[in-house]
């Protein structure tokens, strides 16, 4: 069993937080809300209030003018306050009104803040699968409409709406004694505790289907997702997904009933505690008007009334249950893009290190992944020359990434130092250190912005539109960018423009040379930028790769030990060690795990008899 | 009159199917329009009677069996209701899911030139969305069509109450009436193009909002510091973009003025009119509180009737593209003939040009080469030579435009699809793997021949990892299904997916780039086994690598669409001006 906790805002903090946050975002709002709030309750008052007074008249005075008085009076007042509801919130179920797109665009700026804390956070925490774990429960209060955040501010509105229209009918229920009031109210919390226990129930029954709701979901996804196409009809398994998604959608149906079943149950008792409150309410007033104390217009008034009472209470105590919830996971939301900033102060990088780069100095460095008890590198000591070219090698997982990691300061050490022209590089400023990178990732993502923007990966106004040009001509993009009518200007990807470019993989890793070229950083990673390339135009990478990275300190990483020929020198890890170190001639002539490595892929590469032998 | 001339046969479609897997779903629906149609008569005819009694006579024992009938009734409708309710969403959760199982299914048997059609992607991305709750579902057709139906025997009811006792209110209530429908309609006009708008505007906020939040730009937002840029582009969107819903809304406004104003008028009308003929003593004020319970029904339901049977067309926009998908034909599936079971196999195409649907270029142009039994080819060529389209002519996931494909001599496209890719055991370049157990992912069905599946393990080289797995082969791949499923690495995916196709022992294997995610040893690894991966069976080899050209009998070398090249590694690399030697020469001086 779940051990309850408490949880880390109580409801009224959650509710005040969300009052400062619409101050913050959308201080209006507030002037909707409120005119909004009187306008409804007003709304309701009228239609309890006039048609009282028109049928006093016509059983007492009688009088035609003052009838047409009231009639037009009613229409007045009807017109007045339900213009104003319907302009800024609009009825029903047609999406209007002003305050429905404040209220999306309060939780657009939710999601704003939470992917600003994405960006900010240490790299390091990204890949820390609790940090994963807490942004996919925050990212729960922006599920919908009604949900987390934006159900809460909706909330706000509707709970002030509710509280005004009670206000409104019970003081004219309460003339008549407050008799009538306590059944009401009686009948309504039979009803509240009968339907949240009947909630309880769905809820747990609810999340017991989370698991195979996932299932259904990752199902529906894959089936539909047309990259498992060859697979799907290659190895027939049509018939395997679809036996798998109906077995799980015969799970959904049988708890899917439990819970229709609970929903007809406290439907039913709704239903009869209603019967109890009409059969109270029609005695009471009948029984006053027999006794002549009550005239055949309040009498009118207070059915009506009384009915807007409840239901107007009814949806305070919905609102509050709901507010419990979404306490809860705002709760979620607030634990995620709270967590502490860290201090991104620091030493600035001195300008001629930021201009020419200095040398940098792994001491005793280890490193862990959280979670993991083995050590991903092991007290490693290295120097990395300014201006050498160098390559790294070995197998995958040896630690070739995580050293490059450790490099750019996305992740920070467990153990040891790393130091940039003679000083640890966690002094200097984050931000500023990050400034000395440009980097080609092995998985290289693309925005849904133009190619300039993803080339100078900053806002349009401050892209250089030439520099962008230069670099995807020297990175043999630009070829293909000519062909574009909007040439630099095009969008990519078909997300935020239907007219968007997509590129191949070949293509995509031409672009991402680029953005590292336009970022002209005194320090280059390379982590295999040839594998999507063909034989030539690797070759054409390699030949070029001089010219590229002049001036700088280049890291290139690759599974092809081709390339180490062009380096200065190459470090190959094993086991989370460098296991060797100098330049291609001397760890060949060494014999060692190099030797070995190269061997293997040039044997196919000599001369064919030899190769023969070996295969 | 376009949006509802789809009405009919949308409903008859969908209504077809549910009729066809739950027939009772029919009667509820029936249930559902009787008790909603006629519940107002509850409420129009019983409180005017106990108003007359309360006003005249004052008897009690009457007065109980009144407000007894009336409380009782409500009572019914409401229960009815329940139940009404509890029946319909489970037939509509069963039906949503029979829908959804088609959806898929159709998306997984049909044409795969389909799956590479981007017109085919947005109707598949038209059709779940007509089977969205929020658009369209049989859920929210038969709730506006019940809406409709019950609002016309309500509309009757109460036109023969008004009409009956003021013929002239109904006129004038009329009247109003189809003012206020005339502004509904165009009001719901612009609401379709608003859920229109909303459609593409989807699209936008999906990305500011969820999409960009993904831990996988992590590393390129710090290193490159595109933080300025996101939240510029984001706040632009929040701020601008966002608000250009507010010019929709303005129009609107107008709308719900003017509906206002309809309304009030007609309520001060009605109260005014009603009133006035009760002073005068025309009416009692017990048919004053019938009569205007009465109107206002009349105009809630013409009303109702009007908005639904706009609502209907908007539902049926939506859900006829997904019939418009599920029906989509299938022109592969023509073949009946069926393979005959052997070892041997000759695959033969037959100047064979291929341009892709919509293409201008032809990627792949009068190909010929000859499959024999148990040969080794090695496909090479710079991106976009043909290669991957060679391989999908040959796997029958598209047919030839010009020229024929034969298997022992007979075209494919008269076989039986199914029974021709029994013959093929596959590894493409973008394997996917399900995230259903390693079993299952390399039996590629429920059930597996445990002894074949660890033989398969093994060949592939995967039986080291697989003994450091505390479940074996019941280890989940992936996440999704099992929460200590395991993210294999790119290797070891590659492994698993080389294993699916050994277990399916097809007499003819493809392995399009298995080596690229691999690091020198285990692709060492791989080409070692090759020999003992494919033994004598036919293979087809694709790689940048040419290293792996070694051991493949003959070489085809691909250049824009044609075999420019074909023969052993040992006679083409003699060609020193040819596409392969330049290739060779590229890779090879880096070893020498």
């Amino acid at each position: 069993m779940e051990k309850k906790e408490k949880p880390r805002y109580s409801l009224a903090e959650n509710f005040m937080w969300m009052l400062r946050c619409i101050r913050e975002f959308d201080p209006r709002l507030f002037a909707w809300i409120a005119m909004n709030a009187v306008s409804t309750a007003l709304g309701h008052m009228v239609p309890i209030v006039m048609p009282k007074l028109i049928i006093d008249e016509l059983t007492g005075g009688g009088r035609v003018e003052r009838v047409v008085t009231l009639a037009v009076l009613f229409g007045a007042a009807l017109f007045i306050t339900n213009g104003i509801t319907g302009i800024s919130y609009g009825f029903g179920t047609i999406p209007s009104g002003s305050m429905s797109i404040r209220f999306i665009a309060l939780r657009i700026r939710f999601h704003a803040r939470q992917n600003l804390k994405n960006m900010t956070l240490d790299y390091q925490k990204l890949e820390d699968p609790e940090t994963l774990d807490m942004a996919q429960r925050a990212e729960r209060a922006m599920y919908g409409n009604y949900e987390g955040v934006e159900g809460m501010s909706r909330l706000v509105l509707t709970m002030f709406r509710s509280l005004l229209t009670l206000i409104g009918t019970v003081s004219i229920v309460v003339v008549m004694g407050y008799w009538l009031l306590l059944v009401t109210l009686g009948v309504l919390i039979v009803n509240y505790i009968v339907s949240n226990r009947a909630r309880i129930r769905d809820k747990q029954i609810a999340d017991a289907l989370a698991p195979t709701n996932r299932k259904i979901n990752y199902m529906e996804r894959m089936s539909g997702d047309f990259k498992y196409g060859k697979d799907i009809r290659i190895y027939s398994l049509k018939d395997f997904i679809l036996t798998r998604l109906k077995k799980e959608h015969g799970v959904h149906f049988k708890e899917a009933s439990k819970r229709q079943k609970i929903a007809l149950f406290s439907g039913n008792i709704g239903s009869l505690t209603a019967l109890v409150q009409e059969i109270a309410m029609y005695a009471w007033l009948c029984r006053l008007v027999v006794k002549g104390a009550l005239g055949i217009g309040s009498f009118l008034m207070y059915i009506t009334s009384i009915r807007t009472f409840s239901s107007s209470l009814n949806e305070l105590l919905e609102g509050f249950v709901s507010l419990q919830r979404q306490s809860a996971v705002i709760c979620d939301y607030r634990a995620y893009v709270e967590i502490p900033d860290t201090p991104s102060g620091g030493a600035p990088v001195p300008a001629d290190i930021l201009r020419n780069g200095a040398e940098i100095e792994f001491e005793h460095v280890s490193f862990k992944y959280p979670g993991s008890d083995k050590y991903a590198l092991y007290d490693v000591s290295f120097k990395i020359n300014l201006r050498e070219k160098l390559a790294v090698v070995g197998l995958n997982g040896a630690g070739k990434s995580t050293f490059i990691k450790l490099l750019m300061r996305l992740y920070k050490p467990e153990s040891g130092r790393i130091l940039l022209g003679g000083a640890d590089i966690q002094t200097y400023d984050r931000d500023e250190y990050f400034r000395l990178f440009s980097a080609v990732f092995q998985e290289i993502n693309t925005f849904a912005f133009t190619i300039a923007e993803n080339v100078s990966m900053q806002e349009y106004d401050k892209t250089d539109l030439p520099r962008v040009r230069r670099c995807l001509e020297l990175a043999g993009l630009m070829d293909k960018i000519d062909t574009l009518p909007k040439g630099v200007d095009t969008t990519m990807l078909k997300t935020l423009d239907l007219d968007g470019v997509e590129f191949s993989g070949g293509e995509i890793q031409k672009l991402a040379l680029a953005r590292a070229l336009y970022k002209d950083a005194p320090f280059i990673v390379l982590d295999e930028p040839t594998a999507a390339l063909d034989a030539l135009a690797e070759e054409r990478l390699y030949m070029e790769f001089d010219k590229l990275t002049r001036d700088k300190t280049a890291i290139y990483i690759s599974h092809r030990l081709a390339s180490t020929r062009f380096c200065d020198r190459v470090i190959l890890f094993e086991n989370g060690a460098i296991a060797e170190c100098g330049t291609h001639d001397e760890l060949l002539n060494q014999g060692g795990k190099y030797a070995e490595l190269f061997g293997v892929q040039a044997q196919y590469y000599r001369d064919s008899e030899e190769a023969e032998a070996l295969v | 009159m376009n949006a509802y001339k789809n009405i009919i046969p949308c409903m008859r479609y969908f209504y077809g199917i549910a009729w066809r897997h739950e027939k009772p779903y029919i009667l509820v629906i029936a249930a559902n329009m009787l008790v909603s149609g006629l519940s107002p008569f509850i409420n129009i005819f019983v409180p005017k009677r106990i108003i007359d009694e309360l006003l005249g006579a004052r008897q009690v024992d009457v007065l109980v069996l009144l407000v007894a009938v009336l409380v009782l009734l409500n009572l019914a409708v409401s229960v009815a209701t329940n139940l009404i309710r509890y029946f319909s969403n489970k037939y509509h959760i069963r039906l949503e899911q029979r829908f959804v199982q088609m959806l898929e299914e159709k998306c997984m048997s049909m044409d795969f030139s389909n799956t590479e059609n981007a017109d085919i992607l947005a109707q598949r991305e038209r059709a779940i969305r007509g089977m969205d709750t929020v658009y369209g579902s049989i859920e929210v057709m038969t709730f506006t069509l019940g809406a409709l139906v019950s609002a016309v025997i309500t509309l009757a009811g109460t036109v023969y109450v008004v009409g009956r006792l003021s013929p002239l209110l109904l006129a004038v209530l009329v009247a109003v009436t189809a003012a206020n429908m005339l502004i509904v309609s165009r009001l719901s006009k612009g609401s379709t193009e608003f859920y229109k708008n909303l459609i593409e505007d989807q699209r936008k906020f999906g990305y500011y909002t969820w999409e960009l939040k993904r831990f996988q730009y992590g590393k390129d937002i710090r290193i490159y510091n595109a933080v300025p840029l996101i939240r510029q582009r984001i706040d632009d969107y929040a701020s601008k973009d966002w608000y250009m819903q507010r010019k929709f809304n303005r129009r609107q406004n107008r709308y719900t003025i003017m509906t206002t104003l309809l309304n009030a008028a007609q309520q001060a009308l009605l109260y005014g009119y009603l009133g006035v003929r009760v002073v005068t003593k025309l009416i009692t004020v017990g048919e004053f509180q019938m009569l205007v319970t009465a109107s206002l029904n009349f105009a809630g339901s013409l009303r109702g009737i009007v908005e639904n049977v706009i609502g209907l067309a908007r539902v049926v926009e939506y859900m006829n593209e997904t019939r418009v998908f599920l029906q989509l034909p299938d022109v592969m599936r023509s073949g009946s003939r069926p393979v005959v079971k052997a070892d041997k196999h000759t695959i033969e195409f037959r100047d064979v040009s291929f341009k892709y649907p919509n293409a201008e270029y032809y990627s792949l142009r009068h190909v010929s080469i000859t499959l024999t039994p148990g040969s080794k080819l090695s496909v090479v060529g710079r991106n976009g030579a043909g290669k991957t389209t060679f391989i999908k002519l040959l796997c029958r996931l598209y047919d030839p435009t010009e020229g024929q494909i034969l298997l022992d001599g007979v075209d494919i496209r008269e076989y039986d699809l199914d029974s021709y890719r029994e013959l093929l055991s596959v590894v493409f370049q973008d394997y996917k793997l399900l995230a259903f157990s390693l079993r299952e992912n390399i039996a590629a069905a429920p059930e597996a021949d445990d002894a074949r599946v660890l033989e398969s393990v093994c060949k592939a080289g995967f039986s080291e990892r697989l003994e450091t797995l505390e479940n074996g082969l019941d280890t989940a791949v992936y996440k999704d299904f099992d929460k200590n499923g395991v993210e294999f690495s790119g290797g070891e995916s590659q492994k698993i997916a080389i294993a699916r196709a050994i277990y399916k022992n097809a007499p003819i294997t493809v392995l399009d780039e298995p080596t690229a995610a691999l690091d020198p040893m285990a692709e060492y690894d791989i080409y070692n086994r090759f020999d003992s991966l494919i033994g004598d069976k036919t293979a087809i080899y694709i790689s940048h690598r040419l290293s792996s050209c070694r051991f493949c009998d003959n070489i085809a070398v691909f250049k824009d669409g044609e075999i420019v090249q074909y023969g052993p590694h040992d006679e083409l690399v003699k060609d020193e001006h040819g596409e392969y030697f330049t290739m060779w020469a590229a890779q090879a001086k880096y070893y020498e």
